[in-house]
């Protein structure tokens, strides 16, 4: 359809259309205002404070982890579709073909053109980010921020020496690196749920900070104890560990590099099949 | 204590398994035989697991459930309590549905791997995931990852059409991934009011909550909810009006490819439409939304079918045509209703698989779908010729295959809810559906070709051959002895069926 | 005003100006079905409201008859409505949806 076919009767329509949802959605939301009921989240925050003292790495991660891990599938589905859409694993029948598969060339972008001022100021920038990427995802269960946050971070900074040195920056992340550190990351988030499968049948039980007691104490202190925390409260000292949060958020951190990298990667340099050396402008 | 655990075994290798083959067959990438032998061992893996598998819940990451009156922790799934964890539940129709999923994926990995070029693993990793994500909404009993199972089904839906690399299949993708921006926020709007009103996103919790308090005015917000909840209906199994953009998707990918997505989207319709009849049956107009839906995208699917010149859009558009034959049960909410409509979605699921893998063994003659030219392929594949024959009568309803049988169970449950137009439209229905289907079958196969050059013609592999006449075989099966299929589904339709009153 | 035959014609002109050559039997017989088809379709759906009241759905038979003898045929539009263009589908997205709204929280 023409766009301004919209401007006659049917836009007056689709106008008219809209209002209705408009009001339907409007109305229901006043409704809600003030009379949310907070269900389930009341006991999740009396629980809280039993594995990590970053109440929402405790949600995000643990009562809800498995949710999380699907989340983190999205954003990885989301890498691999991309760099397919560039041409990255494009299927043909081997008998017979259509049409040569639809290829995205590289974009045409020119470093020099850059100020010299940039370009120092690049560098650091770039270093600093990293720095600050691994900070994030080290404090993950003590203070805001996480694996989400860290792989973005860095992948900034690789967006960043990207744009202002290209292909040959100074992250040099490769596209084998970056399919292999997303594989490392999902895959390694979905087997943190195997050690509490096996041992109390339930999938990604958090074995180290066990507060149901369904695991073995050797098993709850290798998982736990690395990541032992003692908290110094008004009301007393408490102990308490994260269990594998801390683990499942360097998981993360990998996946989310390995996918907005590739995402990256590929709209910038564009995809052929030959190995990275021989390509254009590689080494 | 109740019969189920609450930490059964097989829950969690469904979706844990296709996730881990999608993520190792995208990292090896291009070496094809370990691709071939890593997804058909866990193809046929994840059948045995559906196949043995006992019934009950799994709690993922092992929290308890709260009892309201004591106060006190449980881990069992029988007793009344709010789920602290995430409640995935397997019983008998999760394991008809994911046990058919399963076969039809060992047929459409056995035939991919076989059938395409090098630097398989990501097509292959998609069409796991997409097992996967079909796998959590036939099983979850939870709003919130229910909407994060129908947005990586819509992402890796396009990861499966864009695979094949055609311009037809980018614009396709593109198109149908702009709507699931539409449709993804309008589930989580739909969630969200649904957890702005009762707290709980477990679907159980949340309909106790609903049930044990009085709404009053606050039930508009379940009205709202409900309509956004039917707009991602909508976009996940491509009812009218998303009709043009889902055919559109399932002609462009590879037909063995088009084999996963629909069974994918028809098991999506039936355990979506499941939970909204559960959540919102009870609303007046809900069910007759439903239908109403349900009966257009019948009707346009099918006399779109009939108008196409393609074999594979042909077959595009009566995928489209019989989700909404399944929906029409669900959508009537009765017991045979519901028994009608899931049946119906299993059987579909089987016959349009014979036909795409007959569709699929078209490529290897040259490829030429469209019914413009006259092939005369009857006399090169005898054999050919009479799958495809069967797979039609199968989709048309003709006995004594399996598509007869759901039918006839949708029509006795519209014409006891007192409908007999929708009856008329499910005849019109299977009476078209042959129509179309045979005046390609007619062009293709029958009538001796216009031109004398000769058809090119490779080797159809052997598990095509396979796949096809065991797939044959069980809609005449399952044609002959229904109850095979109609025993599991049963429990479930009585569980969740209302009255339909006029 | 329309009888099977000139249905028929104006069906055959609307295919003729797209096709040419030998597809062009094969696809009248298609359009011929699915005009045929949607016009039955279209008086099932217009009887169809009797659930609500039945004055309606004759009201809404006759009116749906009188439309198909001055609007027919209804396949060209139905093909054009049903295109996989964005907007056009978006558009209809639109209506459908604020027709559920309207009819779920106004219709009681």
């Amino acid at each position: 359809m023409d766009p301004s076919e919209l401007r006659g009767k049917r836009g007056v329509i689709a106008v008219i259309a809209l209002l209705i949802i408009g009001v339907g959605l409007m109305s229901s939301l006043e409704r809600l205002a003030g009379n949310v009921s907070p269900g389930i989240s009341r006991i999740y925050n009396i629980l809280a404070y039993l594995v990590a003292p970053n109440n929402i790495a405790t949600w995000v991660y643990d009562w809800r982890g498995f949710d999380t891990l699907i989340e983190t599938a999205v954003i990885y589905v989301g890498a691999v579709v991309s760099a397919l859409a560039i041409g990255r694993g494009v299927v043909q029948m081997k008998h017979y073909s259509e049409e040569a598969p639809v290829t995205s060339p590289p974009l045409e972008y020119r470093t020099e053109s850059l100020t010299v001022i940039l370009k120092l100021f690049g560098l650091p920038a770039a270093i600093l980010l990293l720095s600050y990427g691994i900070m994030v995802v080290t404090a993950s269960s003590t203070s805001g921020g996480g694996g989400f946050q860290c792989g973005v971070i860095m992948t900034s900074a690789y967006l960043l020496a990207a744009i202002f040195y290209g292909k040959e920056n100074p992250i040099r992340f490769g596209k084998r690196f970056l399919i292999g550190i997303g594989a490392v990351g999902l895959g390694g988030y979905t087997l943190l749920g195997l050690p509490g499968f096996l041992t109390s049948g339930y999938w990604q039980y958090n074995v180290g900070a066990d507060i149901w007691n369904l695991v073995s104490p050797t098993l709850h202190s290798i998982f736990g104890d690395p990541f032992r925390l003692t908290l110094y409260l008004q009301e007393g000292v408490f102990y308490s560990t994260p269990g594998i949060i801390p683990l499942i958020n360097i998981a993360e951190a990998f996946n989310v590099i390995g996918a907005i990298g590739l995402i990256y990667f590929a709209f910038l340099y564009g995809w052929s099949e030959q190995p990275e050396d021989q390509e254009k402008g590689g080494k | 204590m109740s019969a189920y655990p609450s930490n059964l075994w097989s829950i969690p290798l469904l979706v844990v398994i296709p996730i881990l083959v999608a993520v190792v067959v995208n990292l090896i990438y291009n070496r094809a035989r370990l691709i071939k032998v890593i997804s058909l061992a866990s193809a046929i893996c994840l059948a045995l697991i559906t196949l043995f598998s006992s019934y009950g819940y799994h709690w993922f990451t092992g929290q308890p459930a709260l009892r309201p009156e004591t106060l006190t922790f449980t881990f069992d799934p029988g007793l009344p309590a709010w789920r602290l964890a995430l409640e995935f539940y397997f019983g008998p129709l999760q394991q008809a549905m994911i046990f058919i999923m399963s076969l039809i994926l060992i047929f459409v990995v056995a035939v991919a791997t076989s059938g395409l070029t090098k630097r398989q693993g990501p097509y292959m990793g998609m069409i796991f995931l997409l097992y996967a994500s079909a796998a959590i909404i036939i099983m979850v009993n939870d709003f919130y990852h229910l909407w994060i199972a129908v947005e990586i089904g819509s992402l890796v839906v396009a990861g499966v059409v864009v695979g094949s690399g055609t311009s037809v299949s980018h614009k396709a993708a593109l198109k149908y991934t702009f709507f699931s921006a539409l449709s993804g926020a309008g589930l989580a709007i739909a969630l969200a009011l649904i957890l702005g009103l009762t707290g709980y996103p477990n679907i159980s919790d949340a309909i106790m909550y609903i049930q044990s308090v009085n709404l009053g005015e606050m039930s508009i917000i379940l009205y709202v909810a409900f309509g956004f909840f039917v707009l991602s209906w909508i976009y996940a199994g491509g009812l009218a009006p998303i009709h043009p953009l889902k055919s559109e998707v399932y002609g462009a990918s590879f037909p063995h490819g088009t084999a996963m997505l629909q069974t994918q989207s028809k098991l999506m319709l039936v355990a979506i439409g499941i939970v909204m009849l559960r959540v919102f049956g009870n609303l007046p107009f809900v069910r007759e939304v439903m239908l109403a839906i349900s009966v257009i995208t019948m009707m346009l699917g099918v006399v779109m079918a009939l108008i196409q010149t393609d074999f594979r859009w042909i077959l595009a558009y009566l995928i489209v045509s019989h989700s909404g034959l399944v929906t029409v049960g669900i959508s009537l909410g009765t017991t045979e209703g519901l028994v009608g409509g899931i049946f119906q979605a299993i059987n579909d699921v089987i016959y349009m698989t014979v036909l795409l893998l007959c569709c699929e063994a078209l490529y290897y003659f040259g490829g030429k779908t469209s019914t413009r030219h006259s092939l005369g392929l009857a006399k090169k594949a005898p054999w050919l010729g009479v799958a495809i024959i069967l797979g039609t009568m199968a989709a048309s309803g003709i006995p004594p295959f399996n598509g007869f049988q759901s039918e006839i169970i949708l029509i006795q449950a519209s014409l006891k809810a007192g409908l007999p137009e929708v009856a008329a439209v499910i005849l019109m229905v299977s009476v078209t559906t042959f129509i179309a289907l045979f005046r390609a079958i007619y062009r293709l196969f029958l009538k001796p070709p216009e031109t004398s050059e000769p058809i090119v013609e490779a080797k159809v592999p052997m598990v095509l051959h396979v796949g096809l006449w065991v797939l044959v075989a069980i809609t005449l099966i399952i044609g002959i002895y229904p109850n095979i299929v109609v025993s599991f589904i049963t429990p479930v339709a009585e569980a969740v069926s209302l009255p339909w009153y006029l | 005003m329309v009888s099977v035959e000139t249905l028929f014609d104006k069906v055959k002109k609307w295919i003729s100006s797209f096709v040419v050559g030998r597809g062009y039997t094969n696809m009248m017989t298609g359009y011929m079905t699915g005009e045929l088809q949607s016009l039955v379709f279209a008086l099932i759906l217009a009887s169809f409201f009797r659930i609500f009241s039945i004055p309606l759905g004759m009201i809404l038979l006759v009116a749906v008859i009188a439309g198909i003898f001055y609007f027919a045929p209804i396949i060209t539009t139905l093909e054009k409505e049903n295109s996989n263009d964005l907007n056009r589908v978006l558009f209809w997205v639109v209506i459908y949806f604020a027709v559920i709204i309207a009819v779920t929280l106004w219709g009681r």
